[in-house]
This record gives C-alpha cells, sequence and structure tokens, in this order.
C-alpha cells in the first residue's frame, strides 16, 4: 500500500467512524515505515477537522462526531507510542474535566479530542472533578493548558473557583486557561480571570495550541 | 375582574385559544434557595419527601406569584426508578445521573413491568395529589417529566448517541420502553390531578442529534406521549435545550401544543417558523435572572415580549440562587401583559 493510501485511508476511517479500520491502517502505517507524526496528523487529526468542519455546517452531528473519535483514538493508541519528540518539540500538556458537581462530558469529551487532534498530551481528569484535583495535577504535569467545562448552570461557581485556586497557588501566570460548556459565555470567562471561551471544540484547540506556544518553557523551573 | 381562573387562562393559552392576559408561569423547575427559607423546605429532602416536594412547590405560588405550581424538580426520578446511581443533591443542586443500567437488548428487558407506586415516581405523584387537593380547582398543577428520548440516554449513557447511527435494533427497543413508561408515568400524574405534562427532553436536540434521528426516533415518540395526554384533555409542553430554531416545525409536528425554547433562540424568527406550537421563554436564567436586578429583569422581559412570545418563562431551569424579586419582576411583566 502506497503511502497516500495508508493516510487517505486513516482520514476517511476517521470521517466514517470505523474504529477497526483505523486500527488496521495505523498498524499498516507501522508496518510500511510511515512516518507515525505524519499519520496522525495528516491522516487522523485530519478527518477529525473535517467532522468538525462538517458538525459547524450541521453536515454531521454528535453520534458522527463521537464514532470519528473513537476511530481517531483507535488509530492513536497504536501509532503514537511510536512518535518520537525531541527538545522543544515535546507535547503540550493539556489538563481537561468537567467541574466539581457536573457530571456531563460529552462536550468535554469531544474537546480532547480536538486538542489531541492538534498534538496535546490530554490528561483528563474525567467528570465531576474535584477543584483542587485542577491545580494539583497542573503543577505535578507542568500542564500549559487547563480546560475547565460544565453543561449546569448551578456548578458555573465552581469553574471561576478553579482559576483562584490556580492564582492562590501562584501557577495561574504559568497556564492558559479555557473555559466552556453550554452557560459559558465570554464575558463570564472574562469575569472569572479564564483566558478564554469558545463556542465549539476545534476552535479551542486551535486557540489552545497557539497560547502555549506564547508560554516560556522555562517558566515550571 | 379576570375573565379566567389561572388554571382556564393556562389551559387556554398553552393551546394558542385567546386569553385575557398572559398567565405568569413558569414551565421549568421552580425551587430556589429563596423559596426553600421561606416555606422551611429544603433540597434535597424536597425531591425525596412528598410533602416537602408540594410545600417547596407551593412557595412558588405563595412567595414568587406563580399562577401554578409545579413538580418536581430535577429530571433524575426516572432513571433512579430504573436503578441508575445518582449522586444526591443539595441545598443548591439538584441531583445528577452517574451510572447507568442498560448496555444490551436483554438488559432492556429485565426493566419491563414496573411498579410505578415505587420511588420518586411514587413520591412525584403523592405530591401533585396533595397541590390538587389544596390548589387544583383554582391552579394549573403541572407535572413535569423527562423525555423518553434524554432517559434513554441516562440509561444507556453517552453510548447512546452512537448506538442511535450503530445499532437501530436496540435503539428502537429502548425507545419503546422509555415511551411507554412516559405515557404511563405521565397517565399517573394525570389521574392524580395533574392538568398540565411538561415534557423536559434535553438530550432530544436536533442540534445534537441533527433532524434525520430527531425524526425516526424523538418525533413518533412524543406523538405517542402527546396523544395519550390530548385522550385525556391535558396540555402539553415540550421543552429542549440550545438553539432549535431549525428544528421547530419538526418539533411540534409532534403535535405538542407548546414548545419551550432556551435563551439562545431568537423569539422572532422562531414565531416565523413554529407554525401551530405555542411558544414559550426564554428569559436567560443565568446572565439575566440570577445575575441582573428586578430593573434588569423587566426591561430584558420587554424586549422578549415586544419580539411576541405567547407566555414569558425562563428559557431553562431556574438557578437555584436566583432572588425572588427577580422572579417577582418576571410574573408582573407577565400579569401586565394583554395580547
Amino acid at each position: 500500500m502506497e503511502e497516500n493510501e495508508i493516510i487517505n485511508g486513516l482520514t476517511e476511517a476517521v470521517i466514517n467512524g470505523k474504529k477497526d479500520v483505523a486500527s488496521e491502517l495505523a498498524q499498516k502505517a507501522l508496518d510500511e515505515g510511515v512516518d507515525p507524526y505524519k499519520a496522525v496528523i495528516e491522516g487522523l487529526a485530519n478527518g477529525m477537522e473535517i467532522m468538525s468542519d462538517k458538525y459547524d455546517k450541521k453536515q454531521a452531528f454528535i453520534p458522527h462526531l463521537l464514532l470519528a473519535s473513537n476511530a481517531m483514538y483507535a488509530g492513536m493508541d497504536i501509532l503514537t507510542p511510536h512518535i518520537k519528540l525531541e527538545g522543544a518539540d515535546t507535547k503540550k500538556v493539556l489538563v481537561i474535566g468537567s467541574v466539581e458537581g457536573d457530571v456531563h462530558d460529552i462536550g468535554k469529551n469531544l474537546v480532547k479530542t480536538m486538542m489531541s487532534a492538534v498534538g496535546f498530551e490530554a490528561i483528563d481528569l474525567g467528570k465531576d472533578v474535584p477543584i483542587e484535583d485542577f491545580i494539583k495535577t497542573a503543577a505535578e504535569k507542568k500542564a500549559d493548558v487547563v480546560s475547565v467545562s460544565t453543561l449546569m448552570t448551578s456548578t458555573m461557581d465552581n469553574v471561576g473557583k478553579v482559576v483562584t485556586g490556580l492564582q492562590s497557588q501562584g501557577i495561574r501566570d504559568k497556564v492558559k486557561v479555557i473555559v466552556g460548556g453550554a452557560p459559558i459565555t465570554p464575558d463570564f470567562a472574562q469575569e472569572i480571570g479564564a483566558d478564554m471561551n469558545k463556542p465549539d471544540a476545534m476552535e479551542a484547540a486551535k486557540w489552545a495550541l497557539e497560547a502555549a506556544g506564547t508560554l516560556s518553557p522555562d517558566r515550571w523551573g | 375582574m379576570d375573565e379566567y381562573t389561572p388554571k382556564e387562562r393556562l389551559a387556554r393559552a398553552l393551546r394558542g385559544e385567546k386569553v385575557d392576559r398572559m398567565p405568569a408561569i413558569s414551565v421549568t423547575q421552580t425551587g430556589t434557595v429563596e423559596q426553600m427559607e421561606a416555606c422551611g423546605s429544603f433540597w434535597p429532602e424536597a425531591n425525596e419527601d412528598a410533602n416537602k416536594m408540594a410545600t417547596l412547590a407551593e412557595a412558588g405560588h405563595t412567595v414568587i406569584g406563580f399562577e401554578a405550581v409545579r413538580v418536581p424538580f430535577d429530571i433524575t426520578a426516572e432513571a433512579e426508578f430504573f436503578g441508575c446511581d445518582i449522586k444526591e443533591g443539595t441545598k443548591q443542586q439538584q441531583p445528577s445521573v452517574v451510572g447507568h443500567v442498560v448496555k444490551s437488548i436483554e438488559d432492556i428487558d429485565k426493566l419491563k413491568g414496573y411498579d410505578l407506586s415505587k420511588g420518586r415516581i411514587g413520591v412525584v405523584c403523592d405530591a401533585i395529589k396533595i397541590l390538587a387537593d389544596k390548589y387544583g380547582n383554582d391552579l394549573p398543577i403541572m407535572g413535569s417529566m423527562i423525555g423518553p428520548f434524554s432517559l434513554a440516554q441516562h440509561l444507556n449513557g453517552d453510548d447512546w448517541f452512537m448506538a442511535i447511527m450503530t445499532d437501530e435494533d436496540f435503539g428502537f427497543a429502548l425507545m419503546e420502553l422509555t415511551t411507554e413508561f412516559n405515557i404511563d408515568y405521565a397517565k399517573k400524574m394525570v389521574e392524580n390531578g395533574a392538568d398540565t405534562m411538561v415534557i423536559i427532553d434535553p438530550t432530544a436536540s436536533a442540534m445534537l442529534i441533527g433532524d434525520e434521528f430527531y425524526q425516526k426516533f424523538v418525533v413518533p415518540s412524543h406523538k405517542k406521549i402527546v396523544d395519550a395526554m390530548r385522550d385525556m384533555n391535558v396540555a402539553t409542553v415540550l421543552h429542549i435545550c440550545g438553539d432549535t430554531t431549525p428544528s421547530l416545525t419538526l418539533m411540534e409536528s409532534s403535535g405538542v401544543d407548546s414548545i419551550s425554547i432556551d435563551q439562545s433562540v431568537d423569539v422572532t424568527n422562531a414565531l416565523s417558523k413554529a407554525d401551530h406550537a405555542v411558544l414559550i421563554g426564554n428569559l436567560d436564567p443565568v446572565s439575566v435572572l440570577w445575575k441582573m436586578d428586578p430593573d434588569g429583569v423587566k426591561e430584558a422581559s420587554k424586549k422578549v415580549l415586544d419580539d411576541g412570545i405567547r407566555i414569558i418563562a425562563p428559557g431553562c431551569g431556574i438557578v437555584s440562587n436566583t432572588p425572588n424579586a427577580n422572579l417577582q419582576a418576571m410574573v408582573e411583566m407577565a400579569k401586565d401583559h394583554k395580547y
């Protein structure tokens, strides 16, 4: 199989939400000596970006996105361990979770998928995450970006508490904070001292990658 | 003097019939901390005990001035009834569904043959009875339940979104169970004195699943519930979150009497899309009802009223920390409005 065929095949597998095909082609990419980084970015992640675009245009919906996401991760599970990064190329670290009190995580999972697609190492704390866990993990993992979400108006205050917690630990300036979820607005993000709120997952991921690039690599000492 | 009792007025207004003025109601949950403090009945106990539930529901009328009483305050009793794990709520926060019980068609079969007197389903019906005995002649008694698609999601977890695409037989089987349950439960609420039925089906948003899946899985199911209610002379309200503007035609094709729209919907635009359903909404429960002062609420209300909303109400569940004064301001605006 030609390299192009494999890469296009990976993209198609993600678009069609075919997990098994994605795994199979990822293995084939390794067998045929395709650069695994290229297979992830130009193959899998490209497919996810196309799906995100279709979602924005209302040509695809949550069922399609979830299936695409599963296919992308199936391929990444095989390819990522073989990607060698050097020095300044080390992966940017994302700490992500749905805030304490909120048990919804579809939106959070889609943000995580897009963040993974643009190259983040995503540390997923899951849902109903205690505020201190965001802060502790951000410090331990020397995070670049912290992403906090909620779907419920009743837990919006907890989103603010994560930002306050980062401040009181003195690490607010070492990370970029993005907040999201249905009730969150850019005004609310600003009010609580977060850096950004984006209406959709792909935009969030693109912003996060750029914002992480502005952080000093030596900031964690 | 008012031409109609609040009960008659709402019954007519929800069906698009002529009324003397706008009814003052909330079709979404009404419980707030200030009301709890005023009536002495607090979450989470008010979710579990019929007397406390009725007392807090009553506060919506006696403290705020809503011209209806409504129960319950959350949308988890149904999933709990079928055995899903629930994270208990607090004084400020509703309970949430955290565990799921259906993975296969066999699991669905195991859930059949339920007893509606059990659990919080029974509590809600008892609370309705208490409220109907006290207020049933005069005030609308609103029963509310989670809709069949969102209940299916609670039972199956997030895999549900993929199942409707990859395993249609399973998808239809689960919808059949939840729809039958919804009909049985709604009938029981009506037998206990409910005269208005609110279906909260947030996950069924066509924004999330697209028109094709909505048409296939949601419309037939809503239609069955609406038909069963119409046979009992009960008006129906459907609430779905998000910007539902493009899907209003599809939503009302179930025959539902009225649709509650969320704050992200543009009222003018929505009115041009909905053909027969009465539109209810859509004050922002966070940035307006919770965060503004009464003057701000009045101003925001005026805009929605000027846009032509048929019944002004919160666009989603009222936030528990919302001040009484803000809800009272909305009530005042509704009562002052003639069509």
